[in-house]
């Protein structure tokens, strides 16, 4: 790698001035990275967002796309010492360390010469190969990802992290450097020809020789080993996923969808409701087409990760209430469900550091399709049930706030969600139970994120049961469905990202606590808010709920 | 009879048999709501909160205060009783009611299930190596004591608990032991390690022994070293290659040997702020480097040996060995790396050097032109010094020092006194000599954390225990480690007390034939653990490979019947060691409760599912009538 570099930079003493601005030639190229291959946009996009927890690169005014940073780094890694790289979100770190606290982005230099960075990295790497397996704290956690990321950007300015190149016979792809080795006849050495005349074209800035390199380039590298190269429509497939951004359309429409019917409550409420249908329908089948995609990329189930689980909670609340404003007509469940899905999917779209929606392939634990599609989807379909009994729950509490009358047709849509809820969450906990068996030897051991999941099946089963001994009506359903969702919360969230502990390891995180503490916080004060303000008379006059007796 | 009736007059049938009859009347009670919601209640708390202790503490703490506490597991039969109870209450049951019944008992049995499998089954792990032949034992993880004791001469195993209330000095743990009178009292519980020490020896002839500690202030270290003369090779000792260190029975006379020469010798000028002057007055250069950093106004010195030690890890490169003194600690003192013979002397430092007439002086104490004078000498190999130890007549020891055969230093020191070695500033202290010694390696608790930072490893846990009496009182306390057992006495009474995991003898054997770690490409990550197994079963001879890998366990006998009534033992993979590819652990479940759990479990989801939305009749009306309520909501 080094002696490309240097003959590019022999040809060329002066600096790239012009910038490439058509990368279509080379998005497509499959890369080996983070244990599959990829199309280099997504890799890019990655790997970006990776380093710098964005997926652009802010050069003052100029926004440089992930495409061609993350060339750049390769191409012109001198460059890249001294300019601002390395995320670093975690105040008290950066205060220990005597970071300004102020930036997020640090120079590879910068780092290089932080004392208090170099002892907590080499702690870091003593407890990482301690055999005992010691849990980190949350500094050393994000210590370790910090450590990570200038690997990475090490790996890039190297070259070794442009890993092209298929392996000719295992399965570990090669950095480009060394495909004249690895394939020491004419096919390699058109690769390595086509990969000097990318570098050049780049550093010139010439679009048009960028273009013809770039063929070169990816024609070459796919007749190096055409049996372990992976598909053209799936590369070109996961990268109009990866520009397409289905969910976030998606939240549009959702969003949009919610200020129809709300702008339309009082005057043309049938054609209101008309076009909500069809933006919300339309918003649906995009989330389909983006989980499909998502399918197809990762040949898996769909739910795999805490952002996958989030998009599949918004997926599943609207698919809900489709179903039952299909049923019941009535408005509520649709102005219940956006706000819900909204919020998903906004964090999933812009919280990309706490939610990674990157690709990436599955913990050994979790590779059975089978028990991956039935259990997590039944489980995260609970979640998006209570999320809807949530929305509609607000929107009951709300009007009592402002002493509006309260129809018993919206106590029952709110049952008919919790019921939902319920018999998925029931049937999830078990076949999580059924897969344990099959997979950790045991159906039930009291794993954190098992207990959480019967915490809340009997949190709501008490709300259910207290209606049914007549002890509270409607109005306690819903204070107990805002309530109840806490303990959802504290089972996909909480577990995951604050306790930390258990054999659900593969969805832990880190981040967004202090966000979580002050929803629920404000959530519960709504809630004593809401029963202090409430008259006696209506809880006398509180319309009973549709029977369904046990 | 019961399905003729109508809604109204089930529901006065039923509110008659609860006030005429006071059976009914407590069915009623133990099925009541309010005590569902209690039950309910406390279990979810509690739950709640044994997430917590178990990340605050241990997962196990969590499951002996709360999951598998009695007071929870009565909890749980109290839910089944009232689930039942409700059930009854409902009878004779209508069409309606079939849901609401279906779930009810799904979760007994459930409960029922979890019951059979916790009294009947059992969960535990094999460690297995490829190549490491067949075994039948299993380890459980759960501790017992395993006592012979009393008339019977029985095996006796007994549970204890070291973990969640370990046994301490102030609180030990009292056990009876079967079939006898005596008490066994454990009174600690630790990690032990192996000290070789020291002891009188029970058999003439042993020969003579003495326990010296070396000590060197410099290094912050102190070394303890245990010689006998017999046997003959625990008469000398290599003192990490820098000495030899003997125990003879005299001291042989090497007076009138000259001292050797000196193999080389330089002297080196080092400076803070450019390269140093170095100049070979003997031999050849010593190789060594020597750099001058002022770590603010503190002068450090960084020493690069030219003997490099093996890089750490993997790779088997070498890297320079470096070492950084402060200045202070060693200027004039002279000193060797651990392990090295060459010796350093900083002779003189200069925090301002200039030279005056050609003699370096410090024109002031400010650190701005640092400078040492350093004195590097050596022998050649085999002229490492020589300790040579006697024992003294009336006690204590006689030594001689020599370096190529002559005598550098020689004396005489009783017990408690320390003499110093010459080199560097290594002495030793003399704490034991005895005449007919023997070295005995003794168990003693180990501080985990200064254990690991030393580098030892493979300490065993172990409980300190003795025999009591309420007559005769108490015997001699032991500390007995892990998967051993000690003979305890007690007056002419005896107990053998074996301490460890508890071991489960399978009716079969299990053979671990490969084990595989495939990666995902282009990473370390485990993509999968793929083990394959022999099962032998000696009684019928049936021999069976089988292939367990993740998400697929392997049960063993086999059989549709065995499997789905739960009477076979299932293999799942459960651990490996990133260390040592050829091993891995398997997780084994015996439950017999399976089927139930199955049933009950099934019967969960379909009974909520009917209850929801199963249409008795009547439904219709009440459709419309929601769609009319939504109108006007």
């Amino acid at each position: 790698m080094k002696t490309y570099l240097l003959a590019f930079f022999l040809a060329l003493a002066v600096s790239a001035s012009a910038a490439i601005t058509d990368f279509s030639g080379v998005e497509n190229i499959p890369i080996q990275g983070g244990g599959r291959e990829k199309p280099y946009f997504t890799y890019a996009t990655e790997t970006l967002q990776t380093l710098t927890g964005r997926a652009t690169y802010r050069d003052g005014e100029r926004k440089i796309p992930a495409m061609e940073a993350i060339f750049d780094i390769g191409f012109h890694p001198h460059a890249w010492g001294e300019r601002p790289l390395i995320l670093i979100d975690y105040k008290p770190l950066k205060e220990a360390i005597g970071l300004p606290t102020d930036r997020k982005l640090f120079s590879l230099s910068e780092l290089a010469a932080n004392e208090g960075l170099k002892e907590r990295v080499a702690e870091v790497e003593k407890l990482l190969g301690d055999p005992a397996k010691p849990k980190l704290n949350r500094e050393q956690t994000e210590v370790s990802e910090i450590t990570a990321r200038v690997r990475l950007a090490h790996a890039l300015m190297e070259g070794n992290a442009f890993a092209f190149v298929p392996h000719p016979s295992g399965p570990v792809w090669l950095p480009v450097a060394f495909v004249a080795k690895a394939y020491p006849n004419a096919g390699g050495e058109a690769v390595a020809q086509g990969w000097t005349e990318l570098g050049n074209a780049f550093l010139k800035g010439d679009d048009t020789a960028f273009r013809s390199a770039a063929g070169k380039f990816a024609s070459g590298l796919s007749a190096l080993r055409p049996d372990a190269y992976p598909s053209a429509d799936v590369m070109k497939l996961e990268t109009v996923y990866g520009k397409a951004h289905p969910f976030r359309w998606a939240w549009l429409l959702y969003a949009l969808a919610a200020i129809v019917l709300w702008v339309t409550t009082l005057w043309a409420r049938s054609g209101g409701y008309r076009i909500a249908w069809g933006l919300i329908s339309i918003g649906f089948v995009l989330q389909i087409a983006g989980f499909v995609a998502r399918i197809i990329i990762g040949g898996r189930g769909p739910v795999t990760n805490m952002y996958e689980s989030v998009i599949w909670a918004a997926f599943g609340t609207i698919l809900f209430a489709m179903i039952l404003e299909a049923i019941y007509r009535s408005r509520y469940m649709f102005l219940g469900a956006t706000p819900v899905a909204v919020v998903c999917l906004i964090l999933a779209d812009t919280q990309t550091t706490i939610l990674k929606p990157s690709i990436d392939p599955l913990a050994a634990v979790l590779r059975n399709n089978f028990w991956l599609s039935t259990h997590v989807t039944s489980i995260t379909l609970s979640y998006a049930a209570f999320a809807l009994a949530l929305g509609v729950g607000h929107i009951v509490l709300g009007k009592v706030f402002f002493r509006r009358p309260v129809s018993a047709a919206l106590y029952n849509y709110l049952y008919r969600s919790l019921q939902i809820g319920v018999l998925l969450l029931a049937i999830g906990t078990i076949l999580g139970g059924v897969w344990a068996n099959v997979s950790w030897g045991r159906f039930w051991d009291w794993d954190p994120k098992e207990t959480w999941a019967l915490i809340a099946l009997l949190g709501y089963l008490a709300i259910l049961h207290g209606r049914i001994a007549g002890w509270w009506k409607g109005f306690g359903l819903a204070v107990g469905s805002v309530l109840a969702f806490q303990s959802v919360l504290m089972a996909w969230y909480g577990v995951n990202f604050v306790l930390g502990e258990g054999l659900h390891s593969y969805g832990f995180g880190t981040g967004g606590f202090p966000a979580v503490l002050a929803y629920v916080i404000a959530e519960v004060v709504f809630v004593a808010l809401v029963i202090a303000r409430r008259k006696k008379e209506s809880a006398a006059a509180e319309p009973e709920v549709e029977e369904i007796e046990a | 009879m019961s399905a003729h009736w109508s809604e109204k007059t089930w529901r006065e049938h039923i509110e008659n048999r609860r006030q005429q009859s006071a059976v009914w009347q407590f069915i009623h009670l133990c099925g009541s709501m309010r005590l569902a919601m209690v039950l309910l209640f406390t279990i979810l708390v509690a739950c709640a909160i044994a997430t917590l202790y178990e990340s605050k503490f241990t997962a196990q703490i969590a499951q002996a205060y709360v999951y598998k506490s009695q007071w929870f597991i009565f909890w749980l039969a109290v839910l089944c009783i009232n689930l039942f109870c409700v059930t009854l209450t409902r009878w004779p049951w209508r069409p309606k009611h079939w849901g609401f019944v279906i779930t009810h008992y799904g979760i007994i049995l459930l409960l029922i299930g979890a019951a059979v499998g916790q009294k009947l089954g059992f969960e535990a792990n094999v460690t297995l190596r490829v190549g490491g032949g067949a075994t039948r034992d299993l380890i459980i993880n759960r501790t017992i004591l395993q006592v012979q004791s009393g008339q019977d001469r029985l095996a006796y195993k007994i549970p204890v608990d070291v973990h969640i209330r370990p046994p301490v000095p102030e609180r030990p743990k009292a056990i009876a032991l079967p079939a006898s009178k005596l008490k066994l009292r454990i009174e600690n519980y630790a990690e032990l390690g192996e000290t070789p020490e020291l002891v009188e020896s029970p058999l003439p002839k042993s020969g003579a022994g003495v326990a010296l500690e070396f000590s060197s202030g410099m290094m912050a270290q102190s070394v303890p070293v245990n010689l006998t003369r017999l046997p003959e090779t625990a008469s000398s000792n290599d003192f990490f290659g820098r000495a030899r260190i003997e125990l003879v029975d005299q001291l042989p006379d090497r007076s009138g040997a000259q001292a050797p020469d000196l193999a080389f010798e330089e002297s080196q000028m080092v400076f803070a702020q450019s390269e140093p002057v170095i100049s070979t007055r003997k031999g050849k250069p010593s190789g060594y480097r020597l750099a001058l950093i002022m770590e603010g106004a503190t002068p450090q010195v960084v020493v690069e040996s030219p003997l490099s030690t093996p890089a750490p890890g993997h790779g088997g490169g070498a890297s320079p060995r470096r070492e950084m003194f402060e200045l202070s600690k060693i200027l004039g003192k002279p000193f060797s790396l651990q392990g090295e013979a060459t010796e350093i002397h900083i002779r003189e430092y200069w925090p301002d050097m200039e030279l005056r007439d050609g003699v370096p002086v410090s024109k002031s104490d400010e650190p701005n032109n640092p400078a040492m004078l350093v004195l590097i000498s050596g022998q050649g190999a085999g002229e490492k010094p020589l300790l040579e130890i006697a024992m003294a007549e009336g006690g204590g020891i006689v030594y001689q020092m020599s370096r190529g055969g002559a005598v550098a230093a020689s004396g005489k020191a009783a017990v408690g006194e320390s003499f110093q070695l010459g080199w560097a500033d290594w002495k030793a202290l003399v704490k034991q000599a005895l005449p007919n010694a023997m070295i005995r390696n003794q168990l003693s608790p180990v501080d985990e954390k200064a254990a690991a930072a030393s580098g030892r490893e493979s300490l065993t846990p172990g409980i300190f225990a003795r025999l009591v009496d309420r007559q005769k009182g108490e015997g001699e306390a032991e500390w007995i480690p892990s998967g051993r057992g000690t003979m305890l006495r007690l007056g002419d009474e005896t107990a053998f007390v074996g301490f460890g995991l508890e071991v489960y003898k399978l009716p079969f054997t299990i053979e671990l034939l490969k084990f595989e770690v495939p990666r995902d490409p282009g990473t370390e990550t485990p993509a999968d653990f793929q083990s394959s197994v022999r099962f032998t079963d000696s009684a019928t001879g049936q021999t069976v490979d089988s292939f367990i890998h993740m998400n697929n366990p392997a049960s063993f006998p086999e059989g549709f019947w065995r499997a789905a009534l739960g009477r076979n033992f299932k293999f799942s993979q459960a651990q490996w060691n990133a260390r040592d590819l050829n091993e891995t652990t398997l997780q084994i479940l015996h439950d017999p409760g399976w089927p139930l759990k199955w049933i009950g479990s099934l019967g969960i989801c379909i009974g909520i599912a009917i209850m929801f939305y199963g249409k008795p009749a009547g439904s219709k009306n009440r459709k419309q009538s929601t769609r009319k309520s939504a109108k006007t909501a």
